[in-house]
């Protein structure tokens, strides 16, 4: 009998400098370190039952990222989190383990804060409602199949702004789907070539993900 | 210039360099301690970049052992890559460690270890990077910034002397605790830097280069070594006497990014019993010693179950002179195999191949097979003392080949002491012969197409060898040697052996650091300043740099690469005891001239001189 686990760890500090792939291999290596029962695949190479949702870019902070692993025996969730927690590197921890109730494949979007340092936030915040009330912001998006066109307006739910001393505080929700993704990024670098005010090396957080039907997911 | 302010500077310039994770610290396994409660701060410095560095099993050993002392606290430096060495400059920032993110500027030792003599600029470009003066005596008078180097090319760090403020010989299990105990306690006192370096010299096993005198002879050749201030005249190494209850690592630092050799390591012998003529290591790591089976297996298993690795491997001079190699093998690859858990096993020697062995190892490995013949002929085999015979070395082949391999890759040297283009054609020779033989085998994996690997590195003869009186081959031996070996091999093979070698300047530039005494200092800070680093990377290596700083300094590598000393010459060496008494080594020379050889250690002690320094036998 295997038993599925979903664990919703965060990734801040030092830890987002580790990659995706990285960030693979450090998992299954702390899953050996608390030794727990992993299930391993059939076949001539078999390898660990492993799941990661949604890549997170290099360099991003995350309060909600997710990792699925499937154990021979049964443990109880707290266990698991816990035996986790204690080997973990500095910058990753497991928040919660539960049972999962959306497919994987059902994850929509996912919630950013977005902090841009400035002396100015009231003049950036300015310039940021400006930029956001065009009627369309079209970019270039490299895909696998060569360059598409999006409108980034269309994309983005902004979701509110925050005017601190330091910098401006975004939140903004995007597609974080397996059909359609949008980074970011994107936005704010398209946002700071356009605004007229500029702003330090901005800092990005995500920090809820939801299903299609933008309901949180599970 | 604190942690918050490295970080904050660091972080807008990770992104835009290649493996950021490796500049950032924080990896399982890596230890932070509260620096209030530290004596003394340690900065262990490897000179090359983080992915080679991260691979090496003494930074592993020593940050280990100096880090389960509550008041000492060891940190990891590598050399930054190019790029990011760039930005650090532009943005100035100063080389930093890894677990405080704290200049390494402020530590109160800074350790680098000599693997390899071509990472020399590399050490003058992470002091540099570091804001802590190059030269020695640019570093005042106070008990800070106290630079140190250990590793084997410490048995001559002449060429480097200028740079260091001590060496530390042989093992560092023990010395290197002595000595931060000395500087913990002469830095509460109140004591110069002077006086710490002439208590320093008191210990066994440190070099303090200062306290020596060197002066030349009109032919360019040594005239005296002179200690002063009641230095010792002679520095012996230290070597760890109970090498199975030694210090060893319980965890690793687990790196997030992959690096070269990233893995669960045990060393399972120090020492090798072999005396290859050729190998330092074989002489300047004697005597030889080695772990119980049973402390080999419970060590292998504590470090894989802290760091989570999912592969183990063993570490020596020569795996298969353990005495106790098949207990130890039988122990290990059934842990292992329970515990999914890969195991490799390199630098097994063709020699005792047996098929039981081959038997357990065909059980975890998976591609092809490496033996290191290192001559071509019988008799240059015998030159050098590598007591491998050509059937010895077609037999491993054949058990390759019927074990379902197809890959072989060979390991020669040329430029060897009495070398013929007889010797030079023998390394085509056995190649021919093992493609021959691979078409013969009636078990031959089928379908696949045998490759044998043929690399040819250039001979650098290395002190406390018998090999440290000969010349080295020049340009243009070497050039002509190549020739020979392409010209040798069956045309017919033309694409079933594939024939490599390193660029001779790079080999040439080994040859000359490795027994070059205090001139080549101001040569290796030109050859900086002209912009060598990473001159190991054949990539990198920028012979233009050399010769101009050769130019510049008025010093010719051929004297020291390409002229044969006589047995009476002072090496630059001399003053290092490595335990091995000069006379075996001129009465090695004398036998490899007559092409003959010298069994192994276990067979029979040759008398080198280490039982006496030890004080007990070897055997
Ligand atoms: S003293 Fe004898 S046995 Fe010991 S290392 Fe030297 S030659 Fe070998």
């Amino acid at each position: 009998m295997k038993t599925i686990y979903r664990m919703k760890f965060s990734k801040t500090g030092r830890a987002k400098y580790i990659s995706h792939l990285d960030l693979m291999r450090c998992f299954q290596r702390c899953i050996r370190r608390a030794e727990l029962p992993i299930a391993y695949s059939e076949g001539f190479h078999p390898h660990m039952l492993i799941v990661f949702a949604a890549a997170l870019s290099l360099g991003f902070e995350s309060e909600c990222e997710i990792i699925e692993i499937q154990l021979r025996e049964e443990i109880p969730f707290d266990e698991v989190k816990n035996r986790m927690n204690a080997i973990l590197p500095e910058g990753i921890e497991i928040l919660r383990c539960y049972a999962p109730q959306h497919k994987m494949g059902q994850m929509g979007y996912a919630e950013y804060k977005v902090t841009l340092p400035s002396d100015d936030s009231m003049e950036l915040n300015k310039s940021w409602k400006e930029f956001m009330s065009q009627e369309k912001i079209l970019v270039e998006k490299k895909t696998k199949r060569g360059f598409r066109e999006i409108d980034l307006k269309e994309q983005t739910e902004f979701l509110s702004a925050e005017e601190q001393a330091d910098g401006l505080v975004l939140f903004l929700r995007l597609p974080a789907g397996s059909t359609v993704n949008v980074n970011p990024s994107l936005l704010i670098e398209t946002f700071e070539k356009n605004s007229a005010i500029s702003f330090g090396f901005p800092k990005y957080c995500r920090q809820k993900l939801f299903s299609s039907e933008k309901t949180e997911f599970f | 210039m604190s942690a918050i302010s490295i970080l904050s500077k660091i972080e807008p310039l990770l992104l835009s360099v290649q493996k950021p994770s490796q500049y950032i610290g924080g990896e399982v396994g890596s230890i932070v301690k509260d620096k209030e409660n530290i004596d003394v701060r340690f900065a262990f410095c490897f000179p090359d970049t983080y992915e080679i560095g991260m691979s090496h099993l003494g930074m592993k050993i020593l940050y280990g052992l100096i880090n389960q002392r509550e008041n000492f606290w060891c940190e990891r430096v590598f050399a930054p890559d190019m790029d990011f060495e760039q930005l650090m400059r532009e943005n100035d920032i100063p080389l930093y460690a890894l677990e405080s993110l704290e200049p390494v500027r402020d530590f109160d030792m800074i350790g680098f270890t000599l693997q390899y003599e071509l990472s020399y600029t590399n050490i003058l470009n992470m002091l540099d990077l570091a804001g802590i003066p190059v030269y020695a005596r640019d570093r005042g008078t106070s008990m800070v910034q106290m630079v140190c180097a250990g590793g084997p090319c410490v048995c001559n760090p002449e060429p480097v002397a200028d740079f260091f403020d001590f060496f530390i010989l042989g093992e560092g299990e023990e010395v290197n605790l002595e000595v931060m105990d000395l500087y913990a306690d002469m830095k509460k006192k109140g004591c110069t830097r002077q006086e710490f370096l002439r208590e320093a010299a008191k210990i066994e096993g440190i070099y303090v280069p200062s306290l020596y005198d060197i002066s030349y002879k009109e032919d360019g050749t040594i005239e005296k070594i002179s200690p002063k201030e009641n230095a010792p005249a002679v520095i012996t190494k230290r070597i760890i006497k109970d090498f199975d209850k030694v210090y060893y690592p319980e965890s690793f630092v687990v790196p997030f990014t992959e690096v070269v050799h990233d893995r669960s390591v045990v060393e399972v012998l120090r020492g090798c019993i072999r005396g290859c003529r050729f190998c330092q290591a074989g002489f300047i790591y004697r005597p030889f010693r080695e772990k119980q089976p049973d402390t080999i297996c419970k060590q292998a298993q504590n470090l894989c179950k802290n760091t989570g690795y999912e592969e183990l491997s063993l570490s020596s001079l020569s795996t298969s002179d353990h005495s106790g190699i098949d207990e130890m093998l039988t122990k290990l690859l059934d842990f292992t195999e329970e515990k999914r858990i890969g195991m490799s096993l390199p630098s097994l020697r063709v020699d005792n191949f047996s098929d039981a062995l081959m038997e357990k190892i065909k059980r975890v490995r998976k591609t092809g097979l490496t033996f290191a013949p290192e001559a071509g002929t019988q008799r240059l085999r015998d030159v050098i003392n590598k007591n491998v015979s050509d059937e010895e070395i077609m037999n491993a082949a054949e058990i390759a080949f019927s074990g379902g391999y197809f890959n072989v890759k060979l390991y020669f040297m040329m430029g060897l002491p009495t070398e013929t283009d007889e010797d030079i054609a023998g390394i085509a020779e056995i190649a021919d012969r093992i493609v021959d033989m691979f078409f013969q085998n009636p078990d031959r994996p089928r379908g696949k197409m045998v490759q044998v690997s043929v690399s040819v590195a250039t001979f650098v003869p290395k002190p406390f060898t018998p090999f440290e009186f000969e010349p080295q081959a020049t340009e243009e031996e070497v050039h002509h040697k190549q020739e020979h070996l392409v010209n040798s091999i069956n045309p017919r093979n033309a694409k079933r052996v594939k024939v490599s070698w390193h660029e001779f300047r790079i080999s040439q530039m080994e040859g000359v650091l490795a027994r070059g005494d205090r001139r080549l200092c101001d040569v290796i800070y030109a050859a900086w300043k002209n912009g060598s680093r990473f001159d190991s990377w054949s990539d990198r290596f920028n012979w233009n740099c050399w010769e101009k700083a050769f130019a510049q300094c008025g010093v010719s590598p051929e004297f020291y690469a390409s002229r044969r000393r006589e047995y009476d010459e002072i090496m630059p060496w001399d003053h290092l005891n490595y335990m091995v008494d000069k006379s075996f080594l001129v009465r090695e020379h004398k036998k490899a001239m007559n092409a003959e050889t010298t069994p192994h250690c276990r067979a029979n002690c040759s008398g080198c001189g280490v039982n006496r320094e030890v004080g007990r036998a070897c055997f």
